[in-house]
């Protein structure tokens, strides 16, 4: 899969391209699929987030015929998730007893959050397949940089973060509504994959959002 | 200043940037003046631009780590002040500036030996495995850098060919970026500012624009470089105090020089035929080390860092505290912490007046930079 996506992101790298470009924004409900603390008195994987992205369309004859629509566009983006969070208890440990304080210590339940967010840089290749004049479906397929940060916080003290950077797969889909001479509406699933400290998942964005043609 | 104050700065320099450099007749002129006897290839290629970085760190740190051992090796107060030793001899003589801490096992050094020896065991298998052999920097002492930091800087860039499509992009000359460390971890350190450095980053980016040469907005990817060179490092009086540092200067930091990787995107959007507007976004990361020196190190009862030890620790200190020490020559009430401390460094170390010496520590951070760019530039 790696290598696939290498390859495809390497073809449209070199691709000689284009005419125009387009530019986008998303406002997107989030869902990073963060482990919850255990035991976990809420765990909430969702948030607002967002994409903003560039592209370029390739020239005709750059273009990919898949007979339904064409692979026709180079694009750029960001991408935000949302913070996840869970809260729960971890263990502590104190001095049960004020008055003998040489006593050993016992463990405790005390209140602890952990949470995760993720953002990415992407490069895709993007097809189009149109449905009617206005409106068509949308598909993308390429890598992300996509950073991850855990931390956690102890009777509410922070205790740490983790940040990792890892290259993953990125898909999208959409549907597009196109208003002449004025902008294309969007409704985007974007999917990518996180990884940190241990913690794995999906990382996705539903949204809707504008996308304007230069 | 706030993020939110940082980026609305940013903006309104960005575009008074624009504002100043936007074509106009005069800068036409300008233009003329200044490059007319650049090489036309070499000046057609060329690019500068006047950007606005903003850079929103996320720091992860690994627990500060003692070099030169710890404060008190798990044993010394058994090995320098128990029976045999030259304080055994000085209090039976009367010579010591404390009374009421022998060497006897009820009242004394040897029972305070043995209840923070059973301490540092008991929170060692707790989870804080540092204090097993002795009592140095406390577990979970982590740092982070404030989250956003943001500078103006200027870059020149040349294209490679003429299809305007490979790029590179160096910033050579920015402001130096302003940086607070602050505390972090479950200790009395955290959100405390600890540490106050200059930084300045230069980076160089290898990229490619997509779109014909004349589209109006062309994307793009890149891998830049950049190296990280750490300057004007202070530990505050805060970790000055925390570390044991006696007087104000007592403890220096350094930070080791770091080179970072990482991919760019961005948009390059064209104005007219010479000026555009660009926007990159980039995500840098650096791998340092923080070198902490504390010289003199003086620890009495009223430490801070005693608080960040175990409870089993601070159970054994807490017990220790009702030995009922005092000073002997004003006969008033001493803690036993500062006895301790004090008759180690004169015994153990050969120093007077609490003097426990020169202490190093280090702590390993790996900061992940994400870059936001906001540029206006023009061809040369």
């Amino acid at each position: 899969m790696k290598r696939l996506l290498l390859l495809a992101g390497l073809a449209a790298f070199f691709q000689s391209a284009s005419a125009q470009g387009y530019a986008g924004a998303i406002v997107a409900l989030s869902n990073v699929g963060m482990d919850c603390l255990v035991p976990a008195v809420s765990c909430d994987r969702q948030a607002r987030g967002g994409r903003i992205y560039v592209g370029t369309q390739l020239s005709e004859a750059s273009r990919i015929n898949l007979g339904v629509g064409a692979i026709d566009g180079i694009e750029v983006g960001y991408m935000k998730f949302g913070r996840a969070r869970s809260a729960g208890t971890a263990t502590s440990f104190i001095i049960a007893d004020p008055a003998d304080p040489g006593a050993d210590p016992v463990p405790v339940a005390v209140p602890a959050t952990a949470t995760a967010q993720a953002d990415a840089l992407t490069v895709a290749v993007a097809a189009h397949f149109p449905v009617t004049d206005a409106f068509g479906l949308a598909a993308r397929i390429g890598a992300a940089y996509v950073s991850s940060t855990v931390k956690w916080t102890k009777e509410g003290r922070s205790t740490g973060s983790r940040t990792s950077n890892e290259i993953r797969p990125y898909l999208g889909l959409g549907l597009e509504y196109n208003i002449p001479d004025l902008i294309k509406l969007v409704g985007t699933y974007d999917w990518t994959q996180y990884s940190v400290d241990g913690q794995k998942g999906s990382a996705t964005l539903l949204g809707l959002g504008v996308e304007k043609a230069f | 200043m706030s993020v939110s104050g940082l980026s609305r700065l940013g903006v309104l320099m960005a575009m008074s940037a624009a504002a100043l450099l936007l074509p106009t007749a005069q800068a036409q002129q300008s233009r003329e003046s200044i490059f007319a006897k650049v090489e036309p290839s070499l000046r057609d290629r060329a690019f500068m631009r006047l950007n606005y970085i903003v850079a929103n760190v996320k720091t992860s740190s690994s627990d500060a780590r003692d070099v030169t051992g710890p404060v008190l090796n798990r044993g010394d107060i058994k090995e320098y002040l128990g029976p045999g030793t030259a304080y055994a001899a000085d209090y039976a003589a009367g010579n010591t500036p404390y009374t009421k801490l022998s060497v006897s096992f009820t009242n004394g050094t040897q029972f305070l030996d043995e209840r923070l020896n059973n301490g540092m065991e008991l929170d060692a298998n707790n989870g804080c495995e540092t204090v097993r052999d002795g009592l140095g920097t406390p577990c979970g002492i982590k740092a982070r850098s404030g989250a956003m930091v943001g500078t103006p800087a200027v870059s020149v860039g040349y294209f490679f060919n003429d299809e305007y499509t490979w790029f590179v992009e160096a910033f050579v000359l920015a402001a130096p970026l302003r940086v607070s460390v602050y505390g972090d971890g479950n200790n009395n350190l955290n959100g405390r500012e600890i540490i106050q450095l200059k930084l300045l980053p230069p980076v160089a980016i290898l990229g490619r624009y997509f779109g014909e040469a004349q589209a109006r907005v062309r994307p793009f990817v890149g891998f830049g470089a950049s190296y990280a060179m750490f300057f004007d490092t202070k530990a505050t009086s805060t970790l000055n105090t925390y570390q044991g540092g006696r007087s104000p200067g007592d403890t220096s930091v350094s930070l080791k020089n770091a080179m970072g990787y990482g991919p760019f995107a961005g948009v390059k959007m064209q104005l007219d035929d010479d000026w555009h507007i660009n926007l990159n976004i980039g995500k840098i990361r650096f791998k340092t080390e923080a070198t902490l020196i504390t010289r003199n190190t003086t620890i009495t009862g009223d430490s801070e860092v005693l608080k960040a030890y175990g409870p089993a620790v601070q159970g054994a200190m807490q017990v220790g505290e009702e030995l009922e020490v005092k000073d002997r020559a004003t006969g008033a009430d001493a803690s036993t912490t500062t006895a301790v401390m004090c008759l180690l460094a004169k015994y153990r170390d050969g120093r007077e007046g609490c003097n426990l010496g020169t202490f190093v520590r280090k702590q390993s951070t790996v900061l992940d930079n994400t870059m936001f760019m906001l540029s206006v530039g023009r061809r040369f």
